[in-house]
């Protein structure tokens, strides 16, 4: 990075969080730390809900998704405007009406209090770990490439969190969210244009788009009924419907982003405005990953994407070994100039079977390419055995660092640091808020004055950021990240969605029944994800289906508890 | 409250504001499996 980066990335985030604590200074109650004081218009609302769920990792993982298997990971968002939709008719006017400040106080109206701390303490474990994530996942990619310590990145993204989230609460996250949406979005955009611009200039993006396609990137949707294919169109519009569902319309940390909205009608459309513009702005990020693809084909990409464990591998005795497969590698990326040149003359004559035979020399170039990849991963581990050699997350933020302009590269890590803490802040604002009105308000001190609450509920904040900073100090790699922080989410979300749909549609059924169908439905879940290979999204499908039933059928055969009357 | 849930000026339900998040949805899925089918 050179100093303009430095100043970039530095004058970014002190504006952030100058801004978010002037925002929140005129906060004097719980209600508006809660609740952002109800007057917040539908577009930062729905901008708050977008960036709460544009985490660090959607930047850093879904452009190397897009790389790695092309565009078909988009499908996974097909089922949220649907979900928008239910949540906006059906469930936003209940919780509006009953002026609640966290989803679960629905469920003590509800059902029991059992049943409101249950799946408060789920949110709590899963947000909680989440919050961790959310700060770990980038840190750790930001710490490799960049040559910061780790637990210093750690530190700066929770310390810089928790100062604004606890001095405004709900108005200063939502405030915040807002210019950091507009950080991250012009970013992107901005990378774009300059991977575009950088194809050599016979390349139109019509091009780029076939060459994208030919080598299997361009499979937008599938419609194909595979259980164990993760990302299809009947897994986006079933498993991603109740994902939406239970994500917006039961995790605090998005129900708390509309629930700030003046009226109902602006906390409506917030929700709408997520709904129409999410997928398309999930396919520019995807369509970023797609055209570096692209770049790459025209220009030598590394041989493995973390390159700082390539150059310690290089200090092994499979430096040799390594050295032959990069002579290889630099032979087929020659091979592949040849054919490509082939594929576009092709193209621009109109020579179909000219282009069928380049298409097909073409997609065998780029699998011994692939072959030469995994046989680098393979020495990796010889030579390094504990290294990662999922380097999908490091695909993007390697062509940052070594491709971008000056100035630009600044940008886009402010756009990751931005990212990182939008998340974060919700998750924390949220984990603060559940435990002081459903834990320590409910069952530990209910007779304080407001402004105890207020205290409570910033130290919570505080609390819940040391948490997570802790978590993230001892996480350790998963898979692919936001595939980690999707599967953790897709466990224990089927049930929670599976009691609040009981509580709102099945009015007859009472608190026990679904109390024990929550916790046999998160006890299936849990075996479903230990025992079998079913794609996650599914996982949604089968908690809420279990808890549905079981609570149907237990509050059957269950007798209803009669009240004594007194001798 | 009736005056806080009114639906934007231009549309004249709600119902109306769902049907355009759903059939903007159903063409964009559209426009992407005619992209499927042209990029391979």
């Amino acid at each position: 990075m050179r100093p303009l980066d430095w100043i970039i990335l530095a004058a970014t985030l002190f504006a952030i969080v100058a801004y978010g604590t002037w925002k929140g200074r005129s906060v004097r109650t719980a209600d508006v730390y809660l609740r952002g004081g109800n007057d917040l218009p539908w577009y930062t609302i729905g901008l708050s809900i977008m960036a709460t769920q544009a985490s660090a990792i959607t930047f850093l993982s879904m452009p190397g998704q897009a790389y790695e298997d092309g565009m078909g990971f988009v499908q996974f968002y097909f089922g949220l405007p649907l979900a928008m939709v239910i949540l906006a008719a059906t469930i936003v006017p209940v919780y509006y009406r009953l002026r609640i400040a966290t989803a679960y106080e629905y469920l003590e109206g509800r059902f029991d209090r059992k049943t409101r701390q249950l799946t408060a303490f789920l949110f709590l474990l899963q947000r909680g770990l989440g919050a961790g994530l959310s700060i770990y996942a980038p840190a750790i990619i930001l710490s490799s490439v960049l040559g910061w310590p780790l637990q210093f990145t750690n530190l700066i993204i929770g310390v810089l969190v928790i100062v604004y989230t606890v001095s405004g609460g709900t108005r200063a996250v939502s405030q915040t969210q807002t210019w950091q949406m507009a950080v991250m979005l012009s970013g992107m955009a901005l990378a774009f244009l300059f991977v575009l611009f950088s194809l050599p200039q016979s390349v139109s993006l019509n091009d780029a788009l076939h060459i994208a396609g030919s080598l299997g990137k361009m499979q937008i949707v599938d419609y194909s009924a595979r259980m164990d294919t993760r990302y299809t169109f009947w897994s986006g519009m079933t498993g991603g419907l109740f994902v939406a569902l239970a994500y917006f319309g039961t995790d605090q940390s998005q129900v708390q982003r509309y629930l700030g909205g003046s009226t109902l009608a602006e906390s409506r459309l917030g929700l709408l405005f997520n709904g129409l513009l999410k997928i398309p702005m999930q396919l520019g990020i995807l369509g970023v990953g797609l055209m570096v693809f692209v770049f790459y084909q025209f220009n030598p990409p590394p041989l493995f994407f973390h390159t700082t464990e390539l150059h310690r591998a290089e200090q092994t005795a499979q430096a040799p070994a390594l050295h032959s497969l990069q002579a290889e590698h630099a032979q087929v990326f020659a091979e592949k100039q040849h054919h490509l040149q082939h594929f576009l003359s092709a193209r621009h004559s109109g020579d179909e079977r000219a282009l069928s035979d380049a298409k097909q020399a073409l997609r065998q170039a780029e699998e011994r390419s692939r072959a030469l990849r995994q046989k680098t991963k393979s020495l990796l581990k010889q030579a390094l055995p504990t290294v990662e050699t999922k380097d999908a997350d490091y695909i993007f933020i390697t062509f940052v660092k070594s491709q971008l302009p000056t100035g630009l590269v600044g940008l886009l890590i402010a756009v990751i640091f931005c990212a990182a803490m939008s998340a974060t802040a919700s998750a924390l604002n949220a984990l603060g808020s559940t435990t002081v009105v459903d834990v320590y308000k409910r069952s530990i001190r209910p007779n304080e004055r407001d402004e105890h609450y207020l205290r409570m509920a910033k130290l919570f904040t505080v609390v819940w950021g040391i948490v997570a900073m802790g978590f993230a100090a001892f996480a350790s790699l998963l898979d692919n990240l936001i595939q980690a922080v999707n599967i953790l989410g897709s466990i224990f979300y089927g049930p929670t969605l599976g009691v609040f749909l009981v509580g709102f549609f099945l009015k007859h059924v009472r608190g026990t029944p679904v109390f024990v169908a929550l916790l046999v439905g998160q006890a299936c879940v849990l075996l479903t994800f230990a025992l079998s290979s079913i794609g996650f999204l599914w996982y949604n499908v089968i908690g809420c289906m279990v808890v549905i039933a079981l609570s149907l059928f237990l509050n059957a055969v269950l007798p209803l508890r009669r009240a004594i009357a007194p001798a | 409250m009736a005056a806080d849930n009114q639906p934007p000026p231009i549309l004249r339900s709600w119902a109306q504001m769902y049907a355009l998040v759903l059939g903007s949805t159903a063409l964009l899925i559209a426009v992407l499996s005619l992209l499927s089918r042209v990029y391979r």
